[in-house]
């Protein structure tokens, strides 16, 4: 009898059903609890119950990782609320990859997918824009962009990996962005970086890898983010070379609140390249007192 | 804004259940509520709390304090609110999410907010129900369709598995 008593006791126990407090949440606790999903996985939380049926649908944030073209449509047209506030999609798994850069009309076709979505991201005032194809890194394709996000008024963080082309001759301006990543992206030409830097007043936080393909020569006027606002500069993959250093002395000698620069350069470097590297560049003039500069092998 | 006199002034909370709490002015405005009435010069006795209780705002006073004495560092802040939320069930992540969005405290709400959608991450239909306690009141024809509506999102990585 006890015994029975007590096996009926501990499956009472592990049969207690946990008091629903989500569903009881308020529309916008809701909401901001799913924001913090990918959209994949908000979208499912409809399946929940009938208290979670919509909410997905007024999340501002969009995260898309290795999702198919025809989902994120399908997510853009149905969704109802109309900010955007942030954007990213990242297709980093080549277990998921869509599109064959062998075939052109379906690079073509994801092409104007990519122009559509970051218009429409663009025109419902993003904050965050990211776009991340590391799977697409040696590939022949190479994505662009509208040109409409260059000129994004709300952008606040904007980070690019393996897509997108840099431009120069179109006007760029992102009065409020404050970080910048751009990795193995493409350059239309060497004042490309100098004249992105132009149009971002405010920027404090920049990484720009490879940057020595958009920037052989220091700029004749100093972008104004350089002299007020930028902290914090990652310069990875420094090689050495004569332009690199003329780079590190300008931004040094230019960036009037720089907190810390990190410089990384190849490991097959040798002992003595690198102590010869660290030794010029710790002598460069430091437009910014409080500048730490850091240096470390990749 | 109390006039500076050196000494560090001193609030007193009072929970919905009618606990009192002692915290720091600087700690306590972390809470742009709390602010709002420091400001407005309602402060001055007791500042009564109506949607927290008191076991709530007894950790959300410790997480007041605990943020507020780590310099500008956001790294270091960012794994305080780790440790601190890494023990909290889903019951109190609950009304901690609540708390938060009362006293309008938008980093707490995105610390708490970001622990609750990390754990329904890659989890199973089942699972979520389950955890939170979440009925399913759709009929079967009901949630057929609405599988049927969002079937890409039930393809690929789901799990069981606590952790």
């Amino acid at each position: 009898m006890a015994i029975m008593e007590r096996d009926r006791r501990s499956r009472q126990k592990q049969n207690t059903v946990p008091i629903d407090r989500l569903s009881d949440l308020p529309d916008s606790i809701l909401t901001h609890i799913l924001s913090f999903l990918p959209t994949k996985f908000s979208v499912r939380t409809s399946i929940l119950g009938q208290r979670w049926r919509f909410p997905w649908a007024y999340v501002s944030n969009l995260i898309f990782r290795d999702d198919s073209q025809k989902s994120i449509n399908r997510v853009l047209l149905l969704r109802k609320m109309q900010k955007v506030n942030t954007f990213c999609l990242s297709d980093d798994d080549d277990r998921y990859r869509y599109i064959n850069k062998e075939n052109g009309a379906q690079c073509k076709k994801y092409q104007i997918d990519t122009d559509t979505w970051i218009t429409l991201a663009v025109e419902r005032n993003v904050q965050i824009l990211h776009l991340c194809y590391s799977s697409w890194r040696d590939e022949d394709f190479l994505l662009g962009l509208p040109g409409c996000l260059f000129t994004c008024k709300t952008l606040v963080h904007l980070k690019l990996e393996s897509c997108g082309i840099i431009p120069v001759r179109v006007a760029v301006c992102f009065p409020r962005l404050e970080k910048l990543h751009l990795l193995y992206v493409q350059y239309e030409a060497d004042e490309s970086l100098p004249n992105l830097l132009s149009g971002c007043p405010v920027l404090e936080d920049m990484e720009p890898r490879e940057e020595t393909k958009g920037w052989k020569e220091p700029p004749q006027q100093v972008p104004a983010c350089l002299l007020s606002h930028l902290r914090i500069i990652k310069l990875p993959n420094i090689g050495g070379e004569k332009h690199e250093f003329e780079i590190i002395k300008y931004l040094l000698r230019n960036a009037n609140v720089l907190e810390r620069m990190e410089i990384s350069y190849p490991g097959s470097l040798s002992s003595n390249e690198e102590n010869n590297m660290l030794k010029k560049i710790s002598l460069f003039q430091r437009g910014s007192k409080a500048c730490k500069v850091a240096f470390g092998a990749a | 804004m109390a006039a500076e006199t050196g000494t560090p002034t001193t609030l007193t909370l009072k929970s919905n259940d009618d606990e009192l709490f002692s915290v720091a002015e600087s700690a306590a405005i972390l809470s742009v509520t709390i602010r709002n009435m420091v400001e407005d010069g309602c402060a001055g006795g007791v500042i009564p709390l109506d949607n927290v209780d008191g076991k709530t705002l007894a950790s959300v006073i410790t997480y007041m304090n605990g943020i507020s004495a780590i310099p500008a560092d956001e790294e270091k802040k960012k794994s305080y609110r780790d440790k601190f939320l890494s023990d909290k069930d889903f019951e109190t992540l609950a009304d901690m999410v609540l708390a938060a969005n009362y006293l309008n405290m938008s980093c707490l709400m995105d610390a708490v907010s970001a622990k609750i959608a990390q754990v329904m991450e890659k989890k199973s239909v089942g699972w979520v129900r389950r955890k939170f306690g979440i009925e399913n009141d759709y009929t079967p024809e009901e949630e057929a369709a609405v599988k049927e509506e969002h079937k890409w999102t039930f393809e690929g990585v789901e799990t069981d598995d606590d952790n």
